[in-house]
């Protein structure tokens, strides 16, 4: 069996602020009405995902998403390609990219979760050379985006996706490793045998300190 | 097209002899530099080409030899030598094809007729309102010339430039058949539509005023647009492309006098840039979406035009590939009669979809704008498509009576009697220089959205009223009897395009450095002229060698400049301070040849 790391794109890796990944394609959409009301939607689902943190995270996953119904396809591929370049480069954190480059060096399977777009994540997956990107994917029909995620959502991953993740690859959990740092990736990290926080927000600050998983704390800039 | 043996392009051409029209246009560049650096197997080429009256044909040759960046790849590849190659390959003869027999002399006809095996018809005019009388003679007798040359010869077969765009008013999918109605469905005997059209061309001016020759001119122009309509055309190239498809069916065909011509139509859609030959985002002149993108840049933002109507392109080299393997089947006797060089019938993409490209293109393009205003706000603005017949709050005209009035009340408001004398004293010229700056703004946009109204009116046609679907099985069964080399070089590449990529990477960087600049009355980028020396004598000149020193043909003369500035001037009705390209073959609307 394989070991793996598990690697959550938002926080570990890349720094990321309080705005919901869906706001930056919906302040560019098209027609000037749609940035404005879809940009509500997207606020909404910030609002739903704050409230109800436990449960709703896929739920307002969703909703943020939806938001992105009737975009082209051409211009989620472009806007996706500009989020890399302009803003994911940009906030990439050098010891995360230490840490993925270590795993790779001891063998450890890299995997990249996001809630992000695929679209967005790949070329950064492929700068580090992941094995796997699990990240959530628009459906597209007709060459426009209907707003809806296909499944797996990827929002708060459960201990359940991991071991199906696990048995899918022939990886063994207990060996592997896992880097969260907010709330909704606590349930992914108690699922494999090295969790470790990064950055955490409050929950899983609180979470860390009650398991007695590492917390690592650095502001080196990539 | 019968299942036989694998066409191989190289061997069909092997020691034949070719003769291209229309040079110094756009596709033709293109076409003789592919066919020269891509099949050496060819005896000769053949090119035709009109003197200016201050250059012959020979040193117009040279200039694009020279200096065009459709030959680029022939000058990095032969460097000093290239005088040399073209010299044991290139023939060009001084002629017109609005002459009889393109204007060559009883001797050098005499001379062609035993050697050429095809003649390449490319030369067209395809300004979209163009003088009837010019249309006429290069677009419907020049086809007619051709045909009249390739009956004289004894074998040459005639592959004829035309346009998907013929089918004029017919809506969605187009056959690839010679249509033997009008485009509205009634009857017409093409000879007789000729000398319609001719009684149309003769209208003369009173006298010999300029404005009175503009006045005749205008006349032409408007009975002929008239009666493109009345027949179901979308304007007069389009009339004229037409009409010569008719004719050519007849005019080819045996009688007493003459033998029958084997006639292969092709008809691109709109050519664009460049894939990769003679290398990426090559283009040339002021063509259809050159206009429309300039416009994509500015704040202007609502065109009129249906998303879901298609949308058809095709790389220029996408085009020569094809007339290549074309000219080869019809030199083997396995051609259809009509190819249509279009993506919409395989690879289709919409109106909607290549406004939104260019959005995007437009967007990444600015993203690294020195311009802050490009930068910080332009780039945001994104163009919507809106429909042609209902006024919308930015619509050209609208906006253009806002201008008108507010221009109006300006005039009326005197400055000096509205303020009290003493304050009238101290700030009233202030004032009246800002009133007179305000009023110059609001005439400048008056005649700038006049101008928007006009381009759109040209191209609505195109981008909003007609949606057409052009089959293009033919291309695409002779590229699969192509051998597998000939396929690699001169096989069907429309359906591999990925419209993203094509409008992003290719069409914009190339509209943005080749033609745009034409449109902003700057010069785009030529490439450094080399010296060159072609060996042989020209037909009939005994002198022999020609050099071509850097800059040495590279004007143009005053007449071609003044042809230039009136075409522009006339018929983009955008602000432009340079000319377009040369005669046959330049550009608005590179519909076809």
């Amino acid at each position: 069996m394989q070991k793996a790391a598990f690697f959550k794109v938002e926080g570990p890796l890349v720094r990321t602020g309080p705005v919901p990944p869906a706001t930056y394609y919906v302040l560019n959409q098209r027609e000037f009405k749609a940035r404005v009301s879809r940009l509500s939607g997207v606020l909404a689902a910030a609002g739903l995902s704050l409230a109800s943190p436990l449960g709703e995270a896929q739920t307002a996953t969703r909703l943020a998403w939806s938001n992105l119904r009737g975009m082209s396809e051409d211009r989620l591929h472009v806007l996706s390609e500009e989020l890399y370049e302009r803003q994911l480069l940009k906030a990439l954190r050098a010891p995360g990219v230490e840490l993925v480059e270590g795993a790779k060096r001891d063998g450890y399977v890299v995997v990249l979760i996001t809630e992000l777009l695929d679209l967005a994540v790949a070329p950064l997956a492929k700068r580090l050379g992941a094995d796997h990107l699990v990240a959530n994917r628009m459906e597209v029909k007709d060459g426009k985006a209907t707003g809806r995620l296909l499944d797996p959502i990827v929002a708060q991953l459960s201990g359940q996706w991991a071991n199906a993740f696990a048995k899918e690859h022939d990886i063994d959990l207990a060996q592997s490793l896992a880097y969260g740092a907010s709330g909704g990736d606590a349930l992914l990290l108690s699922a494999v045998g090295n969790p470790c926080v990064v950055h955490p927000d409050w929950r899983l600050r609180k979470i860390a300190k009650d398991h007695h998983w590492p917390i690592v704390e650095s502001e080196a800039r990539g | 097209m019968s299942a036989r043996s694998p066409l191989s392009v190289p061997e069909v051409m092997a020691g034949r002899e070719l003769l291209v029209t229309g040079v110094t246009g756009f596709l033709a560049k293109v076409l003789v530099a592919q066919l020269l650096i891509d099949l050496p197997q060819i005896q000769r080429i053949h090119v035709l080409i009109r003197a200016s009256r201050e250059h012959d044909a020979e040193a117009r040759f040279l200039r694009i030899a020279a200096r065009s960046p459709a030959f680029r790849p022939l000058r990095e590849r032969f460097g000093a030598d290239l005088g040399a190659f073209l010299g044991a390959r290139i023939e060009i003869h001084e002629g017109d094809v609005s002459e009889p027999l393109f204007g060559l002399g009883e001797h050098t006809v005499r001379m062609l007729a035993p050697r050429l095996d095809a003649i390449i018809h490319v030369a067209g005019l395809t300004d979209f309102a163009p003088d009837p009388r010019r249309a006429l003679e290069v677009n419907v007798e020049g086809a007619i010339h051709a045909a009249d040359l390739a009956a004289r010869c004894e074998r040459a077969v005639l592959v004829h430039t035309s346009t998907c765009f013929v089918t004029g008013l017919r809506q969605g999918h187009i056959p690839e058949e010679v249509a033997l109605t009008t485009p509205r469905g009634k009857a017409w005997d093409p000879e007789a539509e000729l000398a319609h059209l001719q009684a149309l061309a003769c209208h003369e001016a009173d006298s010999e005023s300029h404005s009175a020759q503009r006045e005749a001119r205008d006349v032409r122009i408007g009975a002929a647009t008239a009666r493109a309509e009345l027949l179901g055309f979308t304007n007069i190239y389009t009339y004229t492309k037409g009409l010569a498809e008719g004719i050519l069916l007849s005019r080819c065909k045996a009688d007493e006098r003459r033998r029958e011509v084997s006639l292969t139509i092709v008809r691109p859609a709109i050519i664009e840039c460049a894939e990769r030959f003679p290398f990426k985002g090559w283009n040339e002149g002021i063509n259809t979406t050159g206009p429309l993108l300039w416009l994509c840049k500015s704040f202007f933002r609502h065109f009129p035009s249906k998303d879901d109507n298609h949308f058809d392109l095709i790389p220029v080299d996408a085009v020569t590939r094809s007339m290549i393997a074309i000219t080869a089947a019809a030199i083997a006797g396995r051609s259809d009669r009509v190819y249509q060089i279009g993506t919409s019938g395989s690879n289709p993409h919409t109106m909607g979809r290549g406004f939104e490209l260019v959005n995007l293109a437009v967007r990444k393009d600015m993203a690294t704008s020195e311009k802050k205003r490009e930068r910080l706000v332009q780039r945001f603005f994104d163009n919507v498509t809106v429909p042609a017949d209902v006024e919308h709050a930015f619509s050209p005209n609208r906006l253009k009576r806002l201008a008108r009035g507010l221009k109006q009340t300006l005039e009326s408001v005197q400055v000096g009697q509205m303020l009290p004398r003493g304050l009238s004293r101290s700030v009233g010229p202030a004032l009246d220089r800002v009133k007179g700056n305000a009023e110059m703004f609001l005439e400048g946009a008056d005649r700038q959205l006049g101008r928007v109204q006009r381009l759109f009116d040209i191209y609505r046609p195109f981008i909003h009223d007609n949606d057409w679907v052009f089959e293009n099985g033919h291309i695409r069964a002779l590229d699969k009897v192509l051998d597998d080399d000939s396929r690699e070089r001169f096989g069907w590449v429309g359906d591999a395009i990925d419209w993203r990529v094509y409008w992003i990477d290719v069409l914009y960087p190339g509209l943005n450095t080749w033609c745009l600049p034409l449109l902003e009355g700057k010069e785009p980028p030529d490439d450094p002229a080399i010296p060159l020396v072609i060996l042989p004598p020209m037909v009939g000149d005994e002198e022999g060698v020609t050099v071509l020193d850097a800059g040495d043909g590279d004007e143009k003369s005053d007449e071609e400049r003044a042809e230039d500035r009136e075409y522009l001037d006339t018929t983009h009705e955008i602000p432009v301070g340079h000319d377009a390209d040369e005669d046959e073959g330049r550009d608005l609307g590179e519909m076809g040849a």
